[in-house]
C-alpha cells in the first residue's frame, strides 16, 4: 500500500506511480490518496498506469484503517511531500498492525517546535524512513532514530520520445528561436521570481528567447503579475498544468530550474533522460541529480548570475549539448526507475520475510 | 476464505445498486471497473481499492477475475458479452439484454455452448412477496392479469430514443412481463398498440408515450399491460392477478391478496437485489445454483417485449409458440 495525504501530489505522485509500476510484477500494489479533487486526479493517473487505487477521507481515517485490515495489506509505505505530512497515515498503519515505511521527498525543513515534536513522535513508530536523495537523507541526520534512515535515490522510467514541433507550433515559435522550459509548481520553493527577474538581461543578448512555464500553484498570480509589470508577456508564456511532458521536453532547448531547495527533482531526471541541457541552482537535490561538475549551476536567488549562465548556455550550443549528453549518461547510470524499484523491493522483502506478516508478494 | 473477484463493465446507476450489495459480501472482492467515462471508473475503483479501465478489453486483461457484471445501457450490448464469453467467465447482465432479438439469441446460444453461469437483473423474481404469490397461485392459478408501468420519463436522454432504449415496454415494463412469465408461464401470443405525443420539454423523444399489449399464456390465462411515461410522477408499477375467488396486487414493495375478506397489504421484507446478487455469487463459487433468471430465461421475456413492439409497429398479432 503506497499512500500519501499530500494536498498536491505532483512530483511525489509521479514517484509513487513509477514505483508502483516498477513493483507491480512482484507485489500487489495499491495507491492511496485522499478523496479531494487533486487526490482523485492523481488516482486517475495511477489507474491509467494500471495500478489499483483507493481514496480515503481525512475525516474518516479509521474507515481507511478498517479497509487496510480487510484488504489484508502487508505493509504501508507513506510518502510525505514535506515533514509535517503523513503522520496520521503512519499512526493508522501502525494501529492496523502493519510495518510502516515512510519516504521523505524533501529535506528536513521543519522550524516550528510543535511540528518538530510531532515529527519526532512519528519517528518513534515508523519502521523505516527513506530519503529520495543523499541531501534529503543527510538533512534528517540530526533527528533521533536516523539509524532507520535509508537513502534510495529517485528514479524515473525513460520518457517516451516527444514531438519537437507540436508545442513549438502551438506557441508560434520559429525553429531557431530558443525555448527555455521550466516545469515546476508555482510555490516560493521553486523561486520563479528570480527567473522572471533574469529574463530582461537574457533578452538583451537573445531577444527571441521564449521562457515557458508549465505548472500551477499558489504563486502563479504573483508571478504573472511580475511578468506583466515588466512588460515580458511576449517572452514568457504560462501553459498551466500539462501532461505532454515528452513533447514539451522535445520542444525545449534549455531546461531551467531556479528552486531554493529540492528533494531530488523528477523533472530534472526527465530533462536529463532526453539529453536536454539544464541551467539550475546549486542546491542539494539538484546537484545530486545533475552532478557537481555540471557547467550551468548558479547560486539560488541570484537573478543576475542566473541570466548570465542562461546566456552562456544559449550562446555556446556545443557546451550545452555536451552538458545534455553528460546528463543523459548520468541518468542512465544512476536514476532509472528499475534501480529505485529494486532497492525498494529489497527493503520491502526485509519486512515481509517475518513470519508474522501475510505475504502479499506475487509468485511471479 | 477465498474471495470471488468481480469486474464491472459499466459503472452507471444500476451498477451502483449492485455495488451497494456486493461491497457488503465478505466473500467478494471488487477488482476492476471499466467505463467509457473513465472518471466514473476511477470513482468506483477508488472506493474499493480496485483498478479502473476505459474499456472492457482492459478489464478482461485481468486474468484473475472470477466473474463480471455487465451494467450497460440497452444499445451497448454485444461486444462486452462476446468478450466475456470468449474468456469463459460467468456474467451477470442487466436487462434489457439487447435491442435486437438476433443478438440476444446469438449470445444465448454462445452462453449455452460455453456452459457459462449467467444471471439477468430481473430482480422482482427475488421479492419475498413474489414467493408468497407463487405459493398462492399454485392452488389458485391466475386466469387474467393486468400489468402497469405508469410513470415519469427517466432523465437519461438515451432512454427517450427507441434506437437506444427500445422504448418503455422493452426497457421498463419488461420487469412486469418477466414477473408475469415467472408466475403464470410462457406467453404464446401478443398484440400491441402504441401512441406518441409530442412534448416540448422532452425534445427529440421518439419512444411511444403510451403503449398497451394483450397477451395470451400457454396456460390459457390472458393479460393486458399498460405503459406510459407521460406522468410527472410515479403512479403505478405492478401486476394484478385474478383467479377463481382471488384478486392479487403486487408492487415492488408490497402484496395485497383479496379473497373477499378486506384488502390486507403486506410489505415486502429484505432486499431482492441482495438475494439476486447472493445467488449469482454462490453459483460462481460452485455452490448450489439458485439463480432465478439465467440468460436463456431472460431471452424468453425479452422475446415477448420485442414482440409487443413489433406488433405495435405492424398492426399484426405475433404468435410466439413456434419460436419458443
Amino acid at each position: 500500500m503506497l499512500a500519501t495525504d499530500s494536498l498536491e501530489p505532483s512530483g511525489l505522485g509521479e514517484h509513487m506511480i513509477v514505483l508502483g509500476q516498477s513493483l507491480v510484477h512482484q507485489y500487489d500494489i495499491v495507491i492511496a490518496c485522499q478523496n479531494d479533487e487533486n487526490g482523485i486526479a492523481f488516482l486517475a493517473r495511477a489507474a491509467k498506469a494500471g495500478l489499483r487505487i483507493i481514496a480515503f477521507s481525512l475525516d474518516d481515517l479509521p474507515g481507511f484503517g478498517r479497509w487496510l485490515k480487510a484488504a489484508g495489506a502487508a505493509f504501508l509505505h507513506v510518502h510525505a511531500g514535506i515533514g509535517w505530512e503523513g503522520h496520521e497515515l503512519v499512526r493508522l498503519g501502525k494501529a492496523a498492525g502493519l510495518p510502516v515505511l515512510r519516504t521523505e521527498h524533501l529535506p528536513y525543513l521543519l522550524t516550528s517546535p510543535v511540528q518538530q515534536a510531532e515529527y519526532a513522535a512519528m519517528l518513534l513508530s515508523v519502521d523505516r524512513v527513506i530519503g529520495v536523495s543523499q541531501g534529503v537523507a543527510e538533512s534528517y541526520a540530526a533527528r533521533p532514530n536516523t539509524a532507520r534512515m535509508k537513502m534510495i535515490a529517485n528514479g524515473i522510467a525513460t520518457p517516451s520520445c516527444g514531438n519537437r514541433q507540436a508545442v513549438r507550433s502551438e506557441l508560434g515559435l520559429r525553429d531557431d528561436a530558443p525555448l527555455l522550459l521550466t516545469v515546476a509548481r508555482f510555490t516560493q520553493q521553486k523561486d520563479h521570481a528570480s527567473l522572471v527577474a533574469a529574463v530582461p538581461q537574457v533578452l538583451l543578448q537573445h531577444p527571441d528567447a521564449r521562457f515557458v512555464f508549465v505548472g500551477d500553484g499558489p504563486e502563479q498570480d504573483r508571478i504573472e503579475q511580475m511578468v506583466r509589470e515588466q512588460g515580458l508577456e511576449q517572452s514568457v508564456t504560462f501553459l498551466g498544468r500539462r501532461f505532454d511532458v515528452p513533447d514539451l521536453l522535445a520542444a525545449a532547448d534549455i531546461f531551467v530550474l531556479p528552486s531554493l531547495f529540492e528533494g531530488l527533482p523528477l523533472v530534472l531526471l526527465e530533462a536529463m533522460a532526453v539529453g536536454l541541457p539544464i541551467v539550475a541552482t546549486a542546491i542539494d537535490g539538484t546537484v545530486e541529480a545533475i552532478g557537481k561538475d555540471h557547467p550551468f549551476l548558479v547560486t539560488p536567488g541570484d537573478p543576475m548570475l542566473l541570466a548570465s549562465i542562461i546566456g552562456i548556455a544559449l550562446g555556446d550550443r556545443e557546451a550545452a549539448k555536451a552538458a545534455g549528453d553528460a546528463g543523459k549518461t548520468r541518468f542512465i547510470h544512476q536514476f532509472q526507475a528499475d534501480r529505485m524499484a529494486m532497492q525498494t523491493a529489497a527493503l520491502y522483502a526485509g519486512f515481509l520475510a517475518g513470519p508474522s506478516h501475510t505475504l502479499q508478494a506475487r509468485n511471479s | 476464505m477465498s474471495k470471488t473477484r468481480i469486474g464491472f463493465i459499466g459503472v452507471g446507476g444500476i451498477a451502483q445498486r449492485h455495488l451497494g450489495v456486493l461491497e457488503s459480501l465478505p466473500d467478494v472482492e471488487l477488482a476492476g471497473f471499466a467505463d467509457p467515462d473513465f472518471n466514473r471508473a476511477v470513482d468506483a475503483a477508488s472506493r474499493y481499492g480496485a483498478k479502473a479501465y476505459g474499456d472492457h478489453d482492459g478489464l478482461l486483461g485481468d486474468t484473475s477475475l472470477d466473474a463480471v457484471y455487465i451494467c450497460i445501457p440497452p444499445f451497448a450490448h454485444g461486444a462486452a458479452e462476446r468478450a466475456v464469453i470468449a474468456r469463459g467467465l460467468p456474467f451477470f447482465v442487466e436487462k434489457p439484454i439487447s435491442l435486437e432479438l438476433s443478438l440476444a439469441e446469438t449470445l444465448a446460444s454462445e452462453v449455452a455452448a460455453a456452459g457459462l453461469i449467467t444471471a439477468v437483473g430481473y430482480h422482482w423474481r427475488y421479492l419475498d412477496t413474489v414467493d408468497e404469490a407463487k405459493r398462492i397461485l399454485a392452488d389458485r392459478p391466475a386466469q387474467m392479469l393486468s400489468g402497469y408501468w405508469l410513470d415519469q420519463t427517466p432523465p437519461p436522454q438515451w432512454w427517450w430514443h427507441a434506437d437506444k432504449s427500445g422504448g418503455q415496454m422493452v426497457e421498463q415494463t419488461t420487469h412486469i412481463l418477466d414477473l408475469a412469465r415467472y408466475l403464470v408461464g410462457d406467453v404464446v401470443s401478443v398484440y400491441g398498440l402504441a401512441g406518441h405525443t409530442q412534448r416540448p420539454d422532452f425534445p427529440g423523444l421518439d419512444v411511444p408515450t403510451v403503449s398497451t399489449a394483450s397477451l395470451k399464456f400457454s396456460s390459457g390465462a390472458i393479460a393486458n399491460f399498460s405503459s406510459t411515461c407521460l406522468l410527472r410522477w410515479g403512479h403505478r408499477v405492478g401486476l394484478h392477478l385474478f383467479g377463481d375467488g382471488i384478486a392479487m396486487e403486487l408492487t415492488d414493495h408490497d402484496i395485497m391478496v383479496d379473497i373477499g375478506a378486506g384488502r390486507p397489504v403486506r410489505h415486502a421484507e429484505g432486499d431482492p437485489v441482495w438475494r439476486e446478487d447472493r445467488d449469482f455469487i454462490d453459483a460462481v463459487r460452485g455452490e448450489t445454483n439458485r439463480i432465478r433468471c439465467s440468460y436463456g430465461e431472460a431471452l424468453k421475456t425479452h422475446r415477448v417485449a420485442l414482440a409487443i413492439t413489433e406488433s405495435a409497429r405492424t398492426g399484426q398479432a405475433v404468435f410466439l409458440q413456434a419460436a419458443e
